[in-house]
């Protein structure tokens, strides 16, 4: 964000009209703590008093973040707003989804939770094409509340809902994960030396095969 | 040319007038010092606030 969206002119003209700050995650953790922050960036637009109006998390160009914060501004696609959206249409599944994801970069995990498993029981057959997103990011948050055992099976059961997935890879990357984190080292091993080969074009071969050597002690 | 001396007057001290009051786009963000900067001036103008959080690496 530092070196595009902030320097672009539509971004920096929102700079006459308001107020921004940087916070270093890392070294201001009392006001990351405060705020619910959940990766980086997080973009937290407050009103004066302090209060959030809402969020923007991860990467967005200048354009799109212009036309968030302005919505924001307007009381547009706001948590709130959505909630609303989504008790007069509780069959939607994309305000259910929008609602998880919001719920997600607040670390309000139980509550991202409920919406997700609204987007799967409302659209099993995938036909708005959020359903495999969202069986990824409930075994995601189980990874987030460190529930290694429910995540491995969250991530066992997308697969076989979806082997197809873009995301399929990174389930396949991630049960070993799981399985290292709960520490059955021999299971990882061998499941990451199972991805080496399955996917042997992948980027994320030389971090694997790190992975690999830790797990065993050896030296990279 | 008598008569189109005043007029030129009005528009030149009209221009001056406006050079001197619009208010100029800025050129880049000048970012607060701290979060509690950043409100005290928000609170102080009525304003509201765009906090970045980020994290190297």
């Amino acid at each position: 964000m530092e070196d595009s969206t902030f320097t672009r002119q539509n971004v920096i003209n929102l700079s006459a009209e308001m107020i921004f700050v940087k916070a270093e995650a890392k070294k201001d953790t009392m006001v990351r703590d405060q705020y619910n922050i959940a990766g980086y960036p997080t973009v937290v637009l407050l009103k004066s008093s302090g209060e959030e109006i809402d969020r923007i998390y991860g990467y967005v160009p200048a354009d799109t973040f212009v036309a968030i914060i302005q919505d924001y501004l307007q009381g547009k696609n706001t948590l709130s707003d959505l909630e609303n959206k989504f008790r007069s249409n509780p069959a939607d599944v994309n305000w259910a989804f929008q609602l998880a994801e919001k719920y997600e970069s607040r670390r309000a995990y139980d509550k991202a939770t409920l919406y997700y498993q609204k987007v799967v029981e409302l659209d099993q057959d995938n036909q708005k094409g959020k359903t495999a997103d969202a069986l990824y990011s409930l075994a995601s948050l189980e990874v987030r509340k460190k529930d290694y055992s429910k995540a491995v099976d969250a991530f066992q059961y997308f697969l076989q809902k979806f082997p197809n997935s873009e995301m399929a890879a990174d389930a396949e990357e991630y049960i070993p994960y799981c399985y290292a984190k709960s520490g059955d080292t021999t299971k990882a091993i061998e499941l990451y030396q199972a991805f080496l080969i399955n996917h042997p074009g992948s980027p994320d071969t030389a971090w694997v095969k790190g992975r690999i050597k830790d797990l065993k002690g050896e030296k990279k | 040319m008598k008569k189109i001396l005043p007029v030129i007057a009005v528009l030149l001290l009209g221009l001056v007038v406006w050079s001197t009051c619009a208010k100029k786009a800025p050129t880049k963000i000048e970012w607060a010092v701290s979060l509690e900067d950043a409100l005290k001036m928000a609170a102080e103008k009525n304003t509201p606030v765009i906090a970045d959080f980020w994290s190297e690496g």
